[in-house]
């Protein structure tokens, strides 16, 4: 953090050093040194143009950045205990429920946390699912069709071709190809920037389509006053935005893909709650089942799907 | 390059080039150099009737390789004076130029928003306090002849 612009850190220290009470600090020390910061520092920056509001941003960018690098977009699938071992100093809550949920799901696998967590483990949970079932092609044709019926839903929701073509032909184009693939190569094109982020706006323009052509059930769940074309934009098509429950229902209606989600919650309970997501019409194939932490989606592996192939 | 941002932008370009007609304020928008679509500039004219009339604002615009899911940079390379806009850098404060940047909006569109955040001041953001500070008095008359002092001295160059 500090080696990318130390003059940001040096005025939030003083602040952080006030708010802490009874520091073994000389009385009156601690309020001089933040009134001699205050006065002096904190303009400062503004008046020399030190530290515009670009800066500051591009710094953000580049903490988020630096954080997210540490991390694969998509990783490779894991052992759900190695999840548990995680929480080894953590809440014994966490732990137990980890473990029972191993007892009917074996594996996950990560997305990084990068406020599109949601929109990625989605595509990739599905396209991986019809890669490793070349005995059902039924479920790649279904899903070519989901995807070109998407372009419909863009259209009647008003979106310029413009802001969509590119990233649906991305999308329709790795949709296509991902039969002739083994898995690794599934998970490389994943955890290509250009082409996992273009899947990830795909679907979170697919989601906002579907709550724009249906607000008559979801503009009673906004903020008083708020449209729906002012939520999607800010919440929904915003690159980054973390999603909410509305996204994962509109998704599931959009793509006809019924989802689950494992909540690991930090409540005194042991049994995980799994919500379940469900389209319009009946679901022709199991759930993809996520894992929810507060604030995180990742991919979980059911036993009972029996997924041979995953890597 | 990454090709997906060069196939976007050679299609803004087409299509900008085919609505020219119909965008008033916007005089010009077009890459600097023709066989390098990630640098552009545009001129703004100030409105008829505003404090900018008769303004010409040059814009400088970077896309980044990342565009259109990341937004383009842009800033004032004429001095202007404006609530939201850096006197000294020509930084903008404009929501969908950072935070609220969606891929919806294109070249274009983002020109035609920061051409009317000219005539539409948000004087509770201000990147110029000066400007806003009148604003928020409710000094018309100061605001707009600081305004057109700074119109007439740095966006007129015929008349310098």
């Amino acid at each position: 953090m500090q080696q990318h612009n130390p003059a940001s850190t040096s005025p939030s220290q003083p602040q952080a050093t006030a708010a802490l009470p009874g520091q073994p600090t000389v009385p009156g020390q601690a309020d001089a040194e933040v009134s001699t910061h205050v006065s002096t520092d904190q303009p400062k920056p503004k008046d020399e143009g030190q530290l515009t509001d670009e800066q500051i941003l591009t710094q953000m960018q580049a903490i988020k950045d630096e954080e997210a690098n540490a991390h694969p977009l998509v990783g490779s699938s894991m052992d759900l205990l190695e999840l548990e071992a995680e929480y080894a100093n953590g809440s014994a809550s966490f732990r137990n429920k980890i473990r029972n949920l191993a007892d009917t799901h074996d594996r996950m696998r990560r997305s990084r946390g990068d406020g599109n967590c949601f929109y990625r483990a989605f595509a990739f949970a599905w396209f991986e699912r019809v890669m490793l079932a070349p005995h059902r092609p039924e479920l790649h044709a279904n899903a070519v069709m989901a995807i070109e019926e998407s372009k419909d839903l863009l259209v009647a929701a008003q979106f310029e071709p413009l802001a969509f073509e590119d990233f649906y032909a991305v999308t329709l184009e790795t949709l296509q190809n991902l039969i002739h693939w083994t898995p690794d190569q599934l998970l490389e094109t994943f955890q290509q920037d250009e082409i996992s982020n273009s899947i990830v706006m795909h679907f979170r323009l697919v989601a906002s389509a579907y709550l724009k052509t249906h607000p008559e059930d979801y503009v009673p769940f906004l903020e008083f006053g708020q449209t729906m074309d002012e939520y999607c934009s800010m919440h929904v098509e915003a690159m980054g935005r973390e999603s909410e429950e509305m996204m994962v229902i509109a998704l599931t209606k959009a793509t006809h893909i019924s989802i689950e989600v494992a909540y690991l919650s930090g409540n005194e309970s042991d049994e995980v709650n799994f919500l379940p997501f469900l389209p319009d019409t009946l679901p022709y194939m199991p759930p993809l089942v996520l894992l929810y932490r507060p604030g995180h989606y990742d991919i979980l592996y059911r036993k009972s799907h029996c997924l041979d192939g995953v890597v | 390059m990454s090709t997906a941002v060069h196939r976007r932008m050679l299609k803004e370009y087409m299509a900008i080039q085919k609505n020219s007609a119909t965008r008033p304020h916007l005089e010009l928008l077009e890459p600097v150099q023709e066989d390098d679509l990630l640098h552009w500039q545009a001129i703004l004219l100030g409105t008829a009737d505003s404090a900018y009339e008769g303004g010409k604002f040059h814009l400088d615009i970077v896309i980044p390789s990342s565009y259109p899911i990341q937004p383009p940079t842009i800033h004032f390379t004429t001095k202007i004076c404006h609530p939201n806009v850096h006197f000294k850098t020509g930084e903008i404060c404009l929501d969908i130029l950072k935070s609220e940047w969606t891929p919806s909006w294109n070249l274009e569109s983002v020109c035609v928003a920061i051409s009317s955040l000219l005539t539409n001041p948000e004087p509770s953001s201000p990147l110029n306090c000066d400007a806003a500070n009148l604003l928020r008095c409710g000094d018309m008359a100061g605001y707009n002849s600081l305004v057109k002092m700074y119109t007439a001295l740095f966006a007129m160059p015929d008349e310098e």
